[in-house]
């Protein structure tokens, strides 16, 4: 079984989805693949006790993109 | 993350809703992608969120209560919360790009117009008065009280 998401690069920090990767390895095989506008990312054998587990992963992402975004912002101001 | 849903609104802003999550198409030119983080910030605790960019300078914005399945009025509260949210994070970003220029010229006069060394050799001339002054209340310490008693 494997679930697949796509976020849009231009919403999605490339560094922000990777580090959600990272944190969440331990309960599925993660993979990216990213084209011009938009990074798939597909989870093979998801651990079957985390419900909604891809749910949980594009929270995380997006909090880490909003971080990115809130910190770039910073160092531009 | 798919829905067939009919379209509801909250006078002006549409929104979908099919049962389970509720989701948002907004225009880049009246929601920027910052007001639209920011709102999406204050509920990533209770929602599940997904921002997807459907078109250019359009943003659908899916929110998925975590608590258990929401019933049609809730979905619809949570919309409404979502787009006030959403109101207000739009008025912070005009606020903040609206007063940018002020703010750095406030923070750059404050820095640069009284040197920092200066205030502080001011203090320390205001603590070296104090303790050259005499005690205000002439209040007696029991050594000066026995002193004075011999």
């Amino acid at each position: 079984m494997s679930l697949r998401i796509d976020f849009s690069r231009s919403v999605y920090a490339a560094s922000a989805v990777e580090a959600a990767v990272a944190a969440w390895s331990q309960l599925g095989r993660f993979t990216v693949e990213a084209s011009a506008d938009t990074l798939h990312v597909t989870v093979a054998d998801p651990h079957p006790g985390v419900p909604d587990l891809l749910d949980h992963f594009a929270n995380h992402a997006l909090f880490l993109s909003i971080q990115d975004a809130r910190r770039a912002a910073g160092a531009s101001a | 993350m798919s829905e067939t849903a009919a379209p509801s609104s909250l006078d002006e802003l549409v929104f979908l809703e099919d049962g389970r999550r509720v989701a948002f198409q907004l225009h880049e030119s009246v929601y920027p992608i910052d007001a639209v983080y920011g709102a999406a910030y204050l509920f990533l605790d209770r929602c599940f969120l997904y921002v997807h960019r459907v078109a250019d300078a359009v943003l659908e914005v899916r929110l998925k209560p975590k608590a258990a399945p929401a019933g049609p009025e809730a979905l619809e509260a949570l919309a409404g919360e979502f787009a006030n949210a959403l109101l207000d994070q739009v008025v912070r970003v005009q606020v903040a790009r609206s007063t940018g220029r002020i703010r750095e010229y406030y923070m750059a006069r404050a820095f640069l117009s009284a040197p920092a060394s200066a205030s502080i050799d001011a203090l320390l001339a205001e603590l070296d008065q104090e303790e050259l002054a005499a005690e205000a209340l002439e209040i007696e310490v029991p050594w000066q009280a026995g002193g004075r008693s011999e």
